[in-house]
């Protein structure tokens, strides 16, 4: 009994040994080297890829921005100057006589008429208005000087004879007259000793 | 100024000496692929799944390729990496196992019949094979791990123990226990071959 117990473990030891020797006692399939290591540089080239499209999509961004930065700069220049500037800058260039009672109003109107405008469109309203605003007798006549107002204080008090007198003479009427004069002395003479 | 020479040469020979002391992805491919297959084909008990997570296992170890020198064993570090790599393939894929006592038996009556003729022990020993495989997954997990590392031709309680990070004692303990129950349930199976 106690030997057939035995045995029987025995046996049992056997069948389990037997089981277990051979439960990972198996071949790969041939050239697993080979495929590993093909699998390993696979990877290595998708890495190196992915690499490459890190620094491409980086690169990308960067182009992006500074397009974006020079659109933004180049936008933001044609909107710099302020309506009310440009409207004092112009003026200038639109003759404006500073005695001129209506002047000033004249600037402060167009100023307040275009206050939110661009450049673009208030340029040749604003020299439209300063067109119409613009003097009957131009340019204005401005008031006499003191020396002016003197001379012709004095051509009004002088009788004419005494200023054309006055006047000056150039050398070129002076010998004019003299020849005029020789020759009709010369001429007098002649008649008379044709006349004889 | 000799001094300074001959230290760095020193160094510079320490550290070329720890280059080359380095093993290379390629050599652990040439030499362990078939114990990472095994392990993988242990836990696993699938050629194409063994060899997925063998392909797994040297990813891993390629990702780490620069730190290969600070590894002082090799290989039980490759088969910790193989163990982890196939129980999460096999904990990704889990299929619930039943062990029905009756189903074996009947294959285990079949398969230690004394006159089986040769062309069908091929067929036998696979059926053995699944027969031990359920028998194993009814242990407890602790225990049926430890089993199965000990099926691998090529580790030693020792490395199993390095390798499960348990003392070795505890690695022949958990084995005997495994034997035993597993022992059990083979008795069971022939009291049923022997009165059926």
């Amino acid at each position: 009994m106690a030997d057939q117990e035995k045995d029987k473990r025995m046996q049992i030891d056997d069948v389990l040994d037997s089981l277990l020797v051979n439960y990972s006692s198996t071949e790969p399939r041939p050239g697993l080297e080979t495929r590993i290591l093909a699998n390993l540089r696979e990877a290595e080239e998708k890495k190196a890829l992915e690499r490459w499209w890190n620094f491409k999509w980086i690169w990308a961004g960067m182009v992006t921005a500074a397009i974006i930065v020079a659109v933004l700069l180049i936008g933001g220049r044609h909107r710099v100057a302020p309506p009310t500037d440009l409207i004092v800058k112009t003026g200038p260039t639109i003759p404006q006589p500073e005695i001129h009672p209506n002047a000033p109003a004249v600037r402060n109107e167009t100023a307040r008429i275009h206050p939110h405008k661009s450049l673009a469109p208030t340029r040749p309203q604003n020299a439209t208005l300063a067109l119409n605003e613009r003097p009957a007798n131009f340019p204005t006549p401005a008031p006499l000087s003191e020396q002016e107002r003197m001379m012709f204080m004095y051509l009004a008090n002088t009788p004419k004879e005494v200023i054309v007198a006055q006047l000056p003479r150039n050398n070129d009427q002076q010998e004019s007259e003299a020849f005029w004069a020789d020759r009709e002395l010369g001429q007098g003479t002649r008649r008379s000793t044709t006349n004889q | 100024m000799a001094g300074q020479a001959i230290l760095g040469d020193m160094v510079l020979r320490s550290e070329l000496a720890m280059e080359a002391a380095a093993p290379t992805i390629e050599t652990l491919v040439a030499e362990h692929s078939q114990m990472v297959f095994r392990i993988a084909y242990s836990i696993l008990r699938n050629h194409h799944d063994a060899e997925d997570a063998a392909q797994e296992c040297f990813l891993r170890v390629w990702k780490h390729k620069d730190r290969l020198h600070e590894v002082s064993n090799t290989k039980t570090w490759l088969a910790r990496i193989a163990w982890t790599t196939a129980l999460d393939k096999r904990r990704a894929g889990r299929k619930t196992v039943s062990l029905n006592d009756g189903e074996c038996g009947t294959e285990l009556m079949e398969s230690l019949s004394d006159g089986t003729p040769a062309a069908d022990e091929q067929l036998a020993e696979r059926q053995n094979q699944q027969l031990l495989q359920r028998l194993i997954a009814g242990l407890p997990d602790d225990l049926a791990q430890t089993l199965e590392l000990s099926t691998v031709q090529e580790l030693n309680s020792a490395e199993i123990a390095e390798v499960m990070k348990i003392p070795e004692g505890s690695v022949r303990t958990r084995l005997f226990r495994a034997r035993k129950q597993l022992k059990e349930k083979l008795a069971v199976l022939l009291e049923i071959k022997k009165h059926g």
